[in-house]
């Protein structure tokens, strides 16, 4: 449930995209210069100058709208586009790229002046390049960057510069091997090096950038040390111009979203910038974000990166490729640029942050922001590794890719998990609120409350059933961190709580105490030490003003939660406790300091994986919305977003990561209580295969009213039952018509169906219409889905 | 809720749009006030459904307003760089656009028949049929009484009789009314709002000269920056920074008849909709929804945080409503047009909205039921809820929905009938209980008479009172009553004792304490659920000694006679009247309704004010000044306090001072030296 989670937001956002605006300016193109400086933007790669120039289209004075070809300057038609795309019989040669490696399927071309790259299908001849060869209108430094197969930023002084091979002055000597090459890479302008090794396996391409293979020099270029700020591995592999061809650009957003390759025609002026695992907390600056009456926050948080991949889709050549991160991915983001924003190709990029500015405040009152810009002490210390998966033909698509990735993950070590359809109801235990000088128990939802729950649904026949209780904890749900078995008297107590374990041990419910291993509440607990701090030597603090009993949270330094994760898991285990839901460390990390000194995100990620895979060695876990990397230790994903976070670029949402999982790991939605469409919502559920939650109490919502779960405005069981059970028995026939098997293929047909088929032949269509339709020969009625065997 | 009827309801959804990119989350939260004033979440009210930067083959390049026609099917957008009004259906397909003798086309109003009125900020008001024939064209009013301002239309609306109704830029008389007889006619001014009048303004104005005060921003009122109409011909206007006028419904006479009890200060457009309900949209995407009586029942959406999400606004400006409840906004910085679609939730808002107005209350409780079961703090409808059940007389549930959402008026009206029905059924038996204790009393205290069976109570008594400390304490009840001798008693006769006084004052905060949190629902100012108990114990305690003490300085340097001691102790014993009263003001406070609410403020007066004399004449007393004198001190002390929370006020803003600039001196110290 993002949308009711506290989360502080990274708001610079909004003056760097400020800044970003770009220059796409009429049919004669003008771009921004990208090196123009920027001193204030610490946290996003950009660099560009604002313009005040405005995108338009048509020209009004006009009596008539354009006719004729319809295509911009410098755009040739679709049929040449796609002609160009597909070379029949290269000869060791394509657009001055050689051949230097090739597998069963694929060639590698290389041009060795820009390290620009060329993949060609060998069955079809379809090509993806890597670099633009030239383009009009751009200015210099954009051409340079877009020439360079591997472009950086580079950070001098408090400037951020985005520079391509040639305005670095880049020296580069090859090692040729026999299924690719080693380049050398000297950027003679800033003094630094790095090697790029880039093979073609079986299995796709693979790009290696070795942490020790980069040098900075302590020579000062214009007075000023240069260090590595980041770096793009072939950004523009696979790049479009305008609307030439047919396509789309996948990026991890929720549960997955697309942009398609068509011409926006100036619609978009600003790139995507998609952080990895979320936003970096360490990084994170107190900001301007437009408050409600100054106070209330009314923009929800977006979704996060789950996984570190992206993909390009050629449909017209039927070629696409998945990109995964597979490493360097703790401290990265995909870059997505649309067509119009500064450049007219389409593009999607990985970009490895090696080191940022930040802002080291010397103000009291950290939103004065009065400071000096400075670098970080330490440059990540990760390879980065990039792995390509080409796909051809009927397996070009988004659900091709998917499936990749799922292989992908099974092969390294992501094991099928048990996966019986559960309605997952989850309880609210103990809240607080404030009374006279103290704090008062408001009790939602006892032990015995959930029992009486079970027996009720039992009676309907809803047996299967998943159950996260939260705010069992003595102090209430707020209470974090728990650092041992202490369960709330009010709700009965440790030993209702180890008493309902052990009642529910031979039957379908799984029962979770959650747990949030990295939250700090500072009311309740002592946080002078063990908390993070941010690179600004600030306190990380989550703040909500508009909640009246605590509202502070901190976060505890990876080693605190760890200490405090074991001895609760020891407690536990000296209990009946069997299931954990584990929460916080699962979807938060940062790069921070702590006793002045400064640990990467890597460090935290892999801190927190240790910290997840001790739980689930001694105990069933589920995590909530966990990044890809703990996947293999959940028994069920809980909180799976199903939608995206609603950018303007996303063309259509994809249930990508649902098409991965699904017959994997068991998933759940986000509430149904809060789903404002209820009935769409429930198509959602059939169609990705995400099983529904409910977040339930015994008491009516409104004693909540004066606690921090003030936001939770609908909960009371009795109002739940008739659609728990509505959907419990829908839902249980789909699944028993797909178990264990995986989504195949999934088609959306102009009529609002959405038609999923599994492995075993089995599809599931959906009508999202009105009205009644019939597809393929079966009949639909409007806002409910029929199972086809 | 049943399958059946939740389905039927998705199919009244008509939906326009056939899209199967569905959102599951939308971008912004949606908010609700309550009778508190409180915000809190609720259910997503509006989805974003589509957006539109281009009609056709046409790009916005700024809209400005947009008017959905009253049968629902033509969008006509005002596109002012571009000089036309763009038409299209709803979907944002061309239709037609107009554009003779349009310059700056700001405003637009279309009527049942298509007739277009547009307000081009270059001077005019053009007229034209459904195919772009200009029927008229109105310039600067002549009319002596218009005035010198220049005519800068931006927006208009126009009533069934074809008065137009203009908002002029930089006019701050009111909305322009202009009748189209005779090639139009000035009417006059309507709706004007009122000149900002702050107590600031008021001084300047008294003591500057006509000089200065030229030189000082111009107090004028503010012109609405929008306007609308609805069916019965009511103007609604929004104007930025008017607060609770920021939203006016102005009857024909231009009397305002709504409050909103929310606003943001960047109102910029305004609409109604189909249950006479309001929306008014903010320049930063701020879409509020009110009833008709400007109680606020959605606010949502938002300024685009720079991430680029769909349903968020940049700079938006005007907003309207179509038949099926979709909203459209236009949003002149990212020059599209924005549609926002209702949710089953807020359909069944508005269907309750609609049967509670006409006041078929009965068949309003079912989608109220609905709405709570989806919402079960969603203020406006609980009150509706106990409104409607108070009609059906089940008096303890309208009284719980009525606390629930603080509607003091149907909590009274509840209450009066519940206690009604108490007294109707124990009043024979609460007579009954107090002839038993008369009886009990007498019997015993003939007993006592004879026999004196409370001869032991009576001499253990009598030995407590003749305690020093008790006896100062009963005093209290004496100087209440006699306060001058009192007061000779405090002085000369040391009748009193810090201990005394800090026993009253302890009972006083107490006493406080209860009358804020447990005087009756109806009475209370807080919130419930809400202590501050150190704050309040603070704050009496601080009051009482900085007034005692500022008091004491005065009367030190005026030639008074009191010690410290004597005017605590005096002043704790002014408290007696509230002290003994109060508790049997917090008693009834909780079984009275409004209509004996007089009683209750009686009541308070009575106590306020014997303590005020009390306090006067033990300064007067005490002091042994003169009633002239005591003023004078009591003006003094007056004075003193003022200067002391200005001395106090200083002191912190220094020391605030310093300690920032440590913090900052360290901060920056630790940073140059770590590097």
């Amino acid at each position: 449930m993002a949308t009711k989670k506290i989360r502080l937001r990274l708001a610079a956002l909004a003056l760097v995209c400020a800044m970003l605006i770009g220059a796409f300016a009429t049919s004669t193109v003008t771009y921004a210069d990208p090196t123009e400086e920027s001193t204030e933007s610490t946290e996003e790669p950009s660099t560009e100058e604002p313009s005040t120039e405005e995108p338009s289209e048509s020209d009004p004075s006009e009596e008539e709208p354009s006719e004729g070809t319809g295509l911009e300057e410098g755009e040739i038609s679709h049929e040449d586009a796609v002609e160009q795309a597909i070379v029949e019989n290269p000869n060791g040669t394509i657009l001055d790229h050689e051949l230097v490696a090739e597998n069963s399927d694929y060639e590698l071309y290389l041009r060795e002046e820009n390290i620009s790259i060329i993949m060609r299908d060998k069955e079809t001849g379809a090509i993806m390049e890597s670099t633009v060869l030239d383009s009009e209108g751009l200015n210099a430094t954009w051409l340079d960057f877009m020439q360079s197969g591997i472009a950086f930023e580079i950070l001098e002084g408090s400037n951020n510069r985005m520079v391509g091979l040639g305005n670095a002055g880049a020296q580069i000597t090859y090692e040729k091997a026999e299924n690719g090459f080693t380049a050398d890479i000297d950027l003679t302008k800033y003094h630094i090096t790095l090697s790029v090794t880039v093979t073609l396996e079986e299995d796709g391409l693979k790009v290696v950038v070795p942490s020790d293979s980069i040098t900075e020099s302590e020579e000062l270029v214009a007075g000023n040390r240069c260090y590595l700020g980041s770096l793009y591995v072939f950004p523009f592999l696979g790049y479009t111009n305008l609307g030439e061809r047919e396509g789309y650009m996948i990026y991890p957003d929720g549960n997955g979203a697309m942009i398609s390759l068509e011409d926006n025609e100036g619609k978009f002026s600003n790139p995507l910038y998609l952080p990895i695992y979320g936003d970096n907390y360490g990084h994170f600056s107190t900001s301007t974000v437009s408050l409600l009456w100054d106070r209330y926050k009314t923009i929800n948080d977006s979704e996060f990166a789950m996984a570190p991949i992206w993909g390009m889709v050629h449909s017209d050549t039927g070629m696409a490729y998945l990109g995964i991160m597979e490493m360097g991915d703790a401290d990265a983001q995909i870059v997505l640029y649309p067509n119009g924003a500064s450049t007219p190709y389409n593009w999607i990029s990985p970009y490895f942050y090696y080191r940022r500015n930040y802002m080291q405040l010397y103000s009291a009152d950290e939103t004065t922001a009065q400071g000096a810009i400075v670098q970080e002490e330490n440059r990540n210390d990760s390879d980065v590794i990039v792995k390509y998966i080409f796909t051809r033909g009927d397996d070009a698509d988004w659900v091709g890719l998917a499936k990749e990735y799922r292989n992908y993950l099974t092969e390294s070590g992501l094991e099928q998990k048990e996966d019986d359809f559960k309605v997952r109801l989850d309880f609210l235990g103990l809240e607080k609120e404030n009374w006279l000088l103290f704090k008062k128990d408001v009790v939602m939802t006892t032990v015995d409350d959930i029992r009486d729950i079970y027996a009720d649904l039992e009676t309907e026949g809803v047996t299967s059933l998943l159950s996260v209780y939260k705010g069992w904890q003595k102090g209430g749900v707020q209470n974090f961190p728990i650092k041992s078995y202490s369960a709330a008297g009010s709700l009965g107590g440790k030993k209702a709580i180890d008493a309902l374990f052990e009642d529910l041990k031979d039957s379908s419910i799984d029962f979770y105490l959650y747990q949030d291993a990295l939250r700090a509440n500072v009311d309740t607990t002592n946080t002078t030490f063990n908390v993070i701090k941010k690179m600004n030597e600030r306190r990380y603090e989550e703040i909500d003003r508009t909640k009246e009993v605590y509202g502070t949270f901190v976060f505890q330094t990876p080693a605190q939660c760890e200490k405090l994760l074991k001895s609760s898991l020891s407690g536990y285990a000296k209990g009946e406790v069997t299931g954990l839901a584990l929460a916080g460390i699962t979807s938060k990390s940062f790069s921070f300091l702590y006793s002045g000194v400064q640990y990467s995100r890597e460090y935290t990620l892999e801190a927190f994986e240790s910290s997840v895979k001790m739980a689930a060695d001694q105990m069933d876990v589920v995590l909530e919305e966990p990044i890809s990397r703990f996947w293999k230790y959940a028994d069920a994903i809980v909180d799976m977003p199903v939608g995206s976070s609603d950018y303007i670029y996303t063309t259509q949402d994809i249930p990508f990561f649902a098409v991965v999982l699904k017959g994997v790991i068991p998933m759940y939605s986000d509430y149904v209580n809060f789903e404002a469409n209820k009935y769409e919502f429930f198509l959602d559920l059939a169609v990705t295969g995400i099983y529904p939650s409910w977040y339930l109490t015994k008491e009516d919502s409104s004693e909540l009213l004066y606690t921090d779960s003030n936001d939770i405005y609908s909960s009371r069981y009795g109002v739940y039952k008739e659609a728990i059970v509505d959907y419990y028995n829908q839902l249980y026939a789909l699944w028993e018509a797909v178990d264990g098997a995986f989504i195949d293929e999934y088609e959306e047909y102009e009529s609002g169906v959405v038609a999923v088929t599994y492995t075993n032949g089995v599809s599931v269509y959906a009508n999202y219409s009105e009205e009644s339709v019939t597809e393929d020969g079966v009949s639909i009625d409007a806002l409910s889905f029929v199972v086809v065997e | 809720m049943k399958k059946g009827s939740r389905f039927l309801l998705m199919v009244l959804l008509v939906c326009l749009f056939s899209t199967t990119v569905c959102f599951a989350e939308v971008p912004y939260k949606t908010y609700t006030i309550d009778g508190y004033g409180s915000v809190s979440e609720t259910q997503t009210a509006y989805t974003p459904l589509a957006s539109f930067s281009k009609i056709g083959e046409y790009s916005l390049m700024g809209p400005t307003d947009l008017k959905i026609t009253d049968d629902g099917t033509e969008i006509y957008v005002a596109d002012p760089p571009s000089g036309r009004v763009y038409v299209s259906d709803l979907e944002g397909n061309f239709l037609r656009y107009y554009d003779e003798g349009l310059v700056t086309p700001t405003g637009i109003y279309v009527t049942e028949d298509r007739t277009l009125y547009v307000a081009d900020k270059s001077g005019k008001i053009v007229v034209f049929d459904v195919d772009g024939n200009t029927l008229a064209t109105y310039e600067t009013p002549t009319h002596p009484l218009y005035g010198s301002s220049p005519f800068r239309p931006t927006k208009i609306a126009v009533n069934n009789g074809g008065d137009m109704y203009i908002i002029s830029e930089g006019n701050s008389n009111g909305i322009i009314q202009i009748s189209p007889t005779d090639g139009g006619t000035f009417l006059g001014y309507f709706g004007t709002n009122a000149a900002n009048v702050s107590a600031l303004r008021i001084i300047q104005e008294t003591i500057l000269s006509d000089a200065q005060l030229s030189k000082l921003s111009a107090n004028i009122p503010s012109t609405p920056s929008n306007l609308c109409i609805d069916e019965k011909g009511l103007i609604y206007t929004v104007t930025p920074g008017l607060e609770n006028s920021s939203l006016k419904k102005l009857n024909i006479a231009g009397i305002n008849l709504v409050t909103p009890d929310a606003y943001d200060g960047k109102e910029v457009g305004v609409a109604t909709g189909n249950y006479n309900n309001i929306y008014v949209l903010s320049s930063d995407g701020y879409i509020y929804e009110y009833n008709g009586e400007g109680e606020l029942l959605f606010v949502f959406g938002g300024r685009d945080d720079g991430r680029s999400r769909i349903g968020l606004s940049t700079i938006a400006a005007a907003i309207d409503v179509d038949l099926n409840d979709n909203l459209y906004i236009v949003d002149t910085e990212a020059k599209k047009v924005q549609v926002f679609q209702s949710t089953e939730f807020t359909d069944l808002l508005h269907e309750a909205l609609s049967l509670y107005d006409s006041g078929r209350y009965t068949e309003s409780k079912e989608p109220l039921t609905q709405v709570l079961e989806m919402n079960s703090l969603f203020d406006y409808a609980n009150k509706a809820m106990g409104r409607a059940i108070y009609q059906e007389e089940d008096y303890e549930t309208a009284l719980r929905y009525a606390r629930l959402s603080k509607d003091l008026n149907g909590y009274s009206d509840s209450w009066w009938e519940i206690r009604n029905v108490w007294l109707r059924n124990n009043l024979v038996s609460a007579v009954l209980v107090i002839v038993a204790i008369v009886a009990v009393i007498k019997i015993l205290s003939a007993l006592q008479k004879k026999r004196g069976i409370f001869n032991g109570v009576i001499r253990a008594t009598e030995k407590i009172r003749s305690k020093t400390l008790v006896k100062q304490l009963a005093y209290a009840k004496y100087f209440m009553k006699h306060p001058i001798d009192g007061s000779y008693g405090v002085r000369w006769e040391g009748k009193s004792s810090y201990v005394c006084a800090g026993i009253l004052l302890a009972i006083f905060v107490v006493e406080i304490i209860f009358n804020k949190y447990f005087c009756g629902f109806l009475l209370k100012t807080v919130r419930e659920g809400r202590y501050d108990l150190v704050g309040d114990i603070g704050t009496v305690l601080l009051v009482f000694f900085v007034l005692t003490a500022c008091c004491y300085l005065m009367c030190t340097i005026n030639d008074g006679e009191s010690t410290f001691k004597q005017l605590v102790c005096g002043f704790a014993y002014c408290l007696t009247p509230f002290l003994m009263i109060v508790p049997f003001i917090i008693l009834l406070g909780n079984v009275v309704t409004y209509n004996e609410a007089f009683l209750m403020e009686f009541a308070n007066l009575f106590v306020y004010v014997w303590c005020i004399i009390l306090v006067f004449l033990a300064i007067k007393e005490i002091n042994n000044y003169s009633v002239k004198e005591t003023f004078k001190i009591i003006f003094l002390t007056a004075f003193t306090v003022l200067i002391v929370c200005l001395l106090a006020f200083i002191l912190y803003v220094l020391c605030r001072q310093v300690i920032d600039f440590v913090v900052d001196l360290v901060r920056e110290a630790v940073y140059r030296i770590g590097n």
